[in-house]
């Protein structure tokens, strides 16, 4: 299993008014093709701050990232960008969907910055189908729900085949339901799809869908098990 | 496209009013003051000046042959009408009124060929023979309208004294003018029959003579054929003939120049204010696509054909409502000021600069708050922090 990720001691401290506020204190992981990382903590443990280093939207104050042995700690945000839109698909908690496009617009997004309209058309309504939203394509976010929404936000990501899927809590607004169809696709995008994934979430059930879990707390690593997925 | 088509409609049409209102702004006020130099310019050529004026090249020296004069000038070819004319100073009176006036002494049929003073009679009628003797007065010469003022008093029909170089006539009022011009309103015009056989000395002769062109505009290529005739005296053009036109315009300019730059400052300050605002409503928008990867110049690029979009509507809602309501308002409605009935006039170039400038202005306004949003960290605005 080659490595598709590795933090080496990386820290970020916020400043919140004139308080400083560690939230990640010396971490260092990697993350292997094909695992499914599930990390848990309590509120403010640090989950989705690590999460965001991981995605490249923030930069640590100290510690280096690798991505495929390329370090993109210090890179350029030009560069930075380049690796989010080809190697990276990032799922919000809050679905991050632009509010004017339809589902299939909203899909296409990133990939129309690299290919033609066509394929990419093409391509996201293959995703749609794939995640059984084909027949929602023309609606907007607004006339969805919230599952409906997570999918959408699950096919952008997935749009430019990315190495790796990021996932910020991505049941935390949706029902039972949802939340369980959500999941099946990430195991299934993990299982078959054979995509890397590193979700966060903060409900203890969902471990059980990782090959591995780990605890995160007052921002450092308190624990790593193999998950149920791997049993 | 798609994504303005799917904006808050009201939003949307109301950020393209405010464009139309700031484009509005600036092409009014441009307009405004054409018009008033346009104005001005109309009235000194159609009252005073014509198009081109001959007079002597001495000031207040008298021309003679103007007989010869005004065949050899009409035979050039693009002239349409010349007018001999005697100007001189006069007290007019009536009763216990008295007035010190300009009489124009002119043949009333070369006049009409020239200006409009024939078209300007509000109340009795313009001569109907060159040799009528009657005198047809200004209506500032002829209404006071400022209670306990000196202006002098007339009812057309009534007769009235005339004293010129110390000669006295009784002369029958025949009519009243108003051209809107107070300057020209001021005057009155005799027969130059009249002056001649109060003045023998005046046969044949004239103060200036003023000659109508066939279109405005080739003033000067007219007035190099005018100086093959071989006449005496010195041709001029309107704008020449006039120091006080000439002075006035450029303090029109000056005043239009500067109220347009300040036009420019609001127009691109309240354009500034809606992009701002609008781009800032959408950081959770420019936070995603900097998320999903899309690169900072698609993203501005994006925001600012937004922006040129908006403008463009706002520059032809503008041009609508300016050309469509405001333009015909004006021509229904004009200004009254001294010099005349004040429309708007529109130059093409001023028109399509400001066009211009509205849209540079919007892209500007689109780009700044664009890259002020860019420049933030990718999770303060998704976050909205």
């Amino acid at each position: 299993m080659g490595e598709v990720i590795r933090v080496e001691d990386i820290s970020r401290t916020y400043l919140m008014g004139e308080v400083r506020v560690p939230a990640l204190r010396g971490v260092s992981l990697t993350v292997n093709e094909g695992d499914f990382l599930i990390i848990t903590g309590r509120n403010g443990s640090g989950k989705s701050t690590f999460l965001h280093q991981l995605g490249l939207l923030d930069r640590p104050d100290t510690g280096r990232i690798f991505l495929r042995g390329r370090d993109v700690t210090s890179m350029h945000e030009r560069m930075r960008a380049e690796i989010r839109l080809r190697d990276l698909g990032y799922i919000f908690q809050e679905f991050a969907l632009i509010s004017e496009l339809t589902a299939l617009e909203n899909v296409m997004l990133p990939a129309m910055m690299l290919d033609g309209t066509a394929s990419c058309k093409k391509r996201a309504l293959a995703i749609l189908e794939m995640l059984e939203m084909a027949s929602l394509r023309d609606h907007l976010p607004s006339q969805l729900s919230g599952g409906e929404q997570q999918k959408v936000a699950i096919a952008r990501a997935l749009m430019n085949d990315p190495s790796l899927i990021l996932a910020d809590e991505p049941t935390a607004n949706l029902d039972s339901v949802s939340a369980a169809e959500v999941l099946e696709i990430f195991r299934m995008l993990n299982s078959r799809g054979n995509h890397t994934i590193v979700m966060v979430t903060h409900e203890q059930e969902e471990t059980v869908y990782g090959n591995r879990v780990i605890k995160l707390s007052d921002g450092r690593i308190v624990s790593e098990t193999a998950g149920s997925a791997f049993l | 496209m798609r994504h303005l088509k799917r904006t808050n409609k009201w939003t949307l049409a109301f950020i393209i009013f405010l464009m139309s209102v700031a484009f509005i702004n600036l092409v009014f006020i441009n307009s405004l003051f054409q018009g008033v130099i346009e104005t001005d310019h109309r009235q000194l050529i159609s009252t005073t000046t014509g198009n081109i004026m001959l007079s002597p090249r001495e000031e207040g020296a008298l021309f003679g042959g103007v007989e010869d004069a005004v065949a050899k000038i009409s035979r050039v070819e693009g002239i349409t009408g010349v007018s001999d004319q005697i100007v001189l100073p006069a007290v007019i009176e009536r009763e216990e009124s008295r007035k010190n006036i300009e009489v124009w002494a002119v043949n009333p049929s070369r006049e009409k060929r020239v200006t409009v003073i024939h078209e300007k009679v509000i109340s009795g009628y313009y001569f109907r023979r060159d040799n009528e003797p009657g005198i047809l007065i200004g209506k500032r010469i002829a209404y006071d309208e400022k209670p306990g003022g000196r202006s002098l008093i007339v009812k057309e029909s009534k007769s009235v004294a005339l004293q010129i170089a110390g000669e006295s006539i009784e002369l029958p009022v025949l009519g009243v003018f108003e051209t809107l011009s107070d300057y020209a309103d001021s005057r009155a015009y005799l027969p130059r029959s009249v002056i001649e056989d109060m003045f023998p000395e005046y046969r044949d002769k004239a103060t200036r003579i003023i000659i109508k062109a066939a279109k405005r505009g080739g003033e000067e290529e007219l007035v190099k054929k005018l100086k093959n005739t071989g006449l005496p005296g010195k041709f001029v053009t309107w704008q020449e003939a006039s120091e006080r036109s000439e002075s006035l315009t450029e303090s029109f300019v000056t005043i239009n120049a500067l109220l347009t730059s300040v036009g420019f400052m609001i127009a691109a300050v309240t354009i500034f204010i809606i992009m701002y605002v609008d781009i800032t409503h959408k950081r959770l928008e420019i936070g995603i696509l900097r998320a999903l990867g899309i690169k900072s110049h698609i993203i501005a690029t994006t925001f600012v054909l937004q922006t040129i979009v908006y403008s463009l509507f706002g520059v032809m809602v503008g041009a609508g409502l300016f050309f469509g309501i405001i333009m015909p308002y004006f021509r229904w409605k004009p200004f009254i000021i001294p010099i005349g009935d004040v429309k708007l006039a529109v130059v093409p170039a001023d028109f399509i600069s400001r066009a211009v400038a509205v849209v540079l202005v919007a892209i500007a306004s689109g780009l700044i708050p664009a890259i002020i949003s860019l420049r933030k960290r990718i999770l303060d605005e998704i976050l909205g922090r």
